[in-house]
């Protein structure tokens, strides 16, 4: 290994390896409760409907709500300053140590849910078959509702392990609570827009909405189709920055909350 | 192998700790850091190992910058800190998963070790004493075979038997090659270890001389009668009178047994009366 070198497969190895050794046993605990839960809840509904596709409900649960329960813990060594020191003098570069949890996380998190839901809709189908005489499908991994769904955690995987970073303790906790507080600062700014466009409309009733708007209805009126071109700009844009922007950036921004990292 | 210059260091919202710090470190050296509470001995050791980072001025070690935690220099420097914590590991499961990030960790050693230390091996090392944990991560330490090793208080919580395994294993580890520096304030469980003797305070290095130059220019005696303050550099009331420290007028010959606390309690009180023994200026 070279002693310049700031990324070393051999290295990168020998971290991912010690990652998924020290972080395989809360996740397959935290996967064991998850799959005896919804073993539960499999038998129940068969027991009430089987109309309806389980795995298709239940897999995205398992993979959001596991997937961003084991990314908020991936950094718990940043958490205490007793296990940041061995973290952060342990001889390998931030950006092999940030991969590392990354790929544990995202893709090794998405292989193993993937691996173990297979096995237990192998197991519930089995089993409900052979009680009940009816049973869910087995789940398919390649499904594209499946796939689309994994291709989102990728991406909102990204705003999690940014909260394991940055929060010191409880990071799932923290996050989840972030997400809500913007949420409801972006609710209380889209109404407050509302409110004054609205008002501004009413107070020019004359102006906003002569007769041709009134009988041609609100979609003929030149400011809404502006509005209506306007809102599937606004649109497409959102998507660019949610499939190639957020995930990269919020990457970027935990690399360097990493790398500022002190004791 | 390490050198710093002019290094300056606050944490937020406090005064400077360091303003101005000087030193310098050289192979084959077992440095003994000493310091009152506070000064800042455990925070210098952060920056030497790249865990905090200065204000002002420039910490070099092995010619890299350790803020940069570039990982050739990481697996030359092993910090063990006070306070610490070890992963639901075994031993083993520790040697299988962490040796590798050091190329020249010595496995015949280390096995060796663990045993000189009695360390259960197939034991997780979270259910272990306080002292075996440490005991354990000295050996691990010792073991990687990196070039600076920086041990912040290790005689905290050993047993009498492996303080005095500890020195030996010390002892034996060190090389022309190898700094290891030494925050301590059990001054009499390092005092056959420890040379140079470098002592902080008030933000700067007001002390660095090695055990030789200390015992060929001062010599400590015990008097039944306060001494005269001009004869005496410095002294303290002990069972059974005075210790005094003095300047050995170029009698010492470099092998005597300076008391490091009367030493320490001297120059922390008057550093440059002391230093004048040492011609003048601290190193």
């Amino acid at each position: 290994m070279k002693l310049t070198t700031f990324f070393s497969i051999k290295r990168f190895w020998l971290l991912l390896r010690k990652d998924f050794y020290t972080q395989s046993r809360s996740c397959l605990i935290g996967l064991g409760a998850i799959f005896s839960i919804l073993f539960i809840v499999n038998i129940s509904s068969i027991l009430t409907s089987s109309q309806w596709n389980f795995n298709l409900v239940f897999y995205p649960l398992t993979l959001f709500i596991g997937g961003f329960i084991v990314t908020s813990m991936s950094f718990t060594e940043l958490a205490a300053e007793r296990s940041r020191i061995p973290y952060l003098t342990l001889p390998a570069s931030i950006l092999e140590k940030f991969v590392s949890k990354l790929a544990v996380t995202s893709i090794g998190y998405t292989i193993v849910s993937l691996l173990l839901y297979f096995v237990f809709s192998v197991v519930a189908f089995a089993f409900n078959s052979l009680v009940f005489w009816q049973a869910h499908p087995i789940f398919n991994p390649l499904d594209p509702v499946i796939l689309r769904t994994i291709s989102i955690y990728l991406v909102t995987q990204s705003i999690f392990l940014f909260g394991a970073v940055f929060f010191r303790g409880n990071a799932f906790i923290k996050t989840v609570l972030s997400l809500f507080a913007l949420a409801i600062v972006y609710t209380g700014f889209t109404w407050l827009a509302g409110i004054v466009t609205y008002y501004s409309l009413s107070m020019n009733t004359s102006v906003v909405f002569p007769a041709a708007f009134m009988n041609g209805g609100p979609g003929s009126y030149p400011f809404f189709q502006g509005l209506r071109a306007f809102g599937e700009i606004v649109l497409s844009v959102i998507k660019v920055l949610f499939w190639a922007v957020m995930a990269p950036l919020f990457w970027v921004i935990s690399f360097f909350r990493l790398k500022e990292t002190e004791v | 192998m390490i050198k710093i210059n002019n290094l300056s260091f606050a944490y937020k919202r406090k005064l400077d700790l360091f303003s101005g710090l000087n030193l310098s470190m050289t192979g084959g050296n077992i440095y003994g850091l000493l310091g009152k509470n506070g000064v800042g001995k455990t925070t210098l050791l952060k920056i030497i190992a790249g865990l905090l980072f200065s204000k002002n001025g420039d910490c070099n070690v092995l010619g890299m910058n350790p803020v940069k935690r570039a990982p050739g220099l990481l697996s030359e420097i092993f910090f063990l800190p006070e306070e610490f914590d070890v992963p639901r590991l075994t031993v083993g499961e520790f040697e299988f998963l962490y040796s590798p990030f050091y190329p020249r960790f010595k496995k015949a050693e280390f096995a060796g070790w663990l045993k000189e230390f009695s360390i259960p091996e197939n034991e997780k090392l979270s259910s272990l004493s306080h002292g075996q944990k440490k005991k354990f991560l000295i050996v691990f330490g010792l073991a990687t075979d990196s070039r600076i090793l920086i041990l912040d208080e290790p005689t905290n919580g050993l047993d009498i038997p492996s303080k005095s395994q500890f020195r030996k294993m010390i002892a034996s580890s060190v090389n022309e090659d190898r700094i290891i520096l030494i925050s301590t304030h059990q001054v009499r469980d390092m005092q056959q270890l420890i040379d140079p003797v470098i002592i902080l305070s008030d933000g700067k290095i007001i002390f660095q001389e090695s055990v030789a130059d200390i015992n060929d220019k001062l010599r400590v005696r015990l008097v039944k009668e306060e001494p005269d303050p001009q004869s005496a550099l410095f002294c303290e009331k002990v069972l059974g009178g005075f210790s005094v420290l003095s300047e050995s007028n170029g009698n010492g010959n470099g092998e005597g047994d300076i008391d490091l606390e009367l030493l320490f309690n001297a120059v922390v009180t008057d550093n440059v009366k002391i230093n004048a023994v040492f011609g003048g200026d601290k190193k």
